[in-house]
């Protein structure tokens, strides 16, 4: 196992890569969920949603 | 066991540095998911926002994972750093291939590695220029 480790302990960085490229877009599905569910509530009173959570709404999805 | 610590410690430090940022990120949606419930609130009560609340919803955490990092976009700059990094890969690439030429280390091997440092280094000399010589101003 040790040795295993030893030949192929550079494999961690992608896969650190990998796993916090996951975990970040695990996220940006939450906040865009939960800015969708922002406007539904403007929506369910009858209101016009504010500028900034249209504005947060139309970035695109990398830009966070 | 020990000997592997003792071997690769250092891997400690990038690893803090993956877990730290994936905190941060965490953090930071944490935040910004209060801020959107507050205006939730407001919405529910028939109330406007502040509007400093929602400046909040839109601000730019400094976030590592969120900002740049895993794939993501950075914010473009309005500076052209092609120049500084052409200048600086192309010192570096100049000082490598000087070093393997010279054989000041006196060992082959060595040379061999210095040269191969020195082409990766030209080469993001010459992406740097490329950069350099198509940036343009963003807009806004």
């Amino acid at each position: 196992m040790a040795d295993l480790f030893r030949d192929y302990w550079w494999l961690m960085f992608p896969l650190a890569w990998a796993l916090g490229a996951a975990w970040q877009g695990w996220l940006r599905s939450q906040a865009r969920r939960d800015e969708l569910r922002l406007v539904q509530t403007y929506a369910a009173v009858g209101k016009e949603p504010p500028a900034e959570l249209i504005k947060a709404l139309r970035r695109e999805p990398q830009e966070g | 066991m020990e000997d592997l610590f003792r071997s690769y410690w250092w891997l400690l430090f990038p690893m803090a540095w993956f877990i730290g940022a994936g905190w941060q990120s965490w953090m930071n949606y944490r935040t910004r998911r209060d801020a959107l419930k507050l205006v939730q609130t407001y919405a529910e009560r028939g109330q406007e926002p502040p509007p400093e609340l929602m400046a909040a919803i839109n601000r730019r955490d400094d976030d590592a994972l969120m900002n740049g990092g895993f794939g993501g976009e950075t914010k473009p700059s309005t500076t052209n750093w092609g120049w500084y990094q052409a200048a600086l890969f192309g010192a570096l690439a100049g000082g490598f291939a000087f070093l393997a030429r010279s054989n000041i280390l006196g060992d082959e091997g060595l040379a061999d590695a210095m040269t191969v440092a020195a082409v990766v280094l030209a080469a993001l000399a010459l992406a740097s220029l490329v950069y350099a010589l198509t940036w343009k101003r963003p807009q806004g």
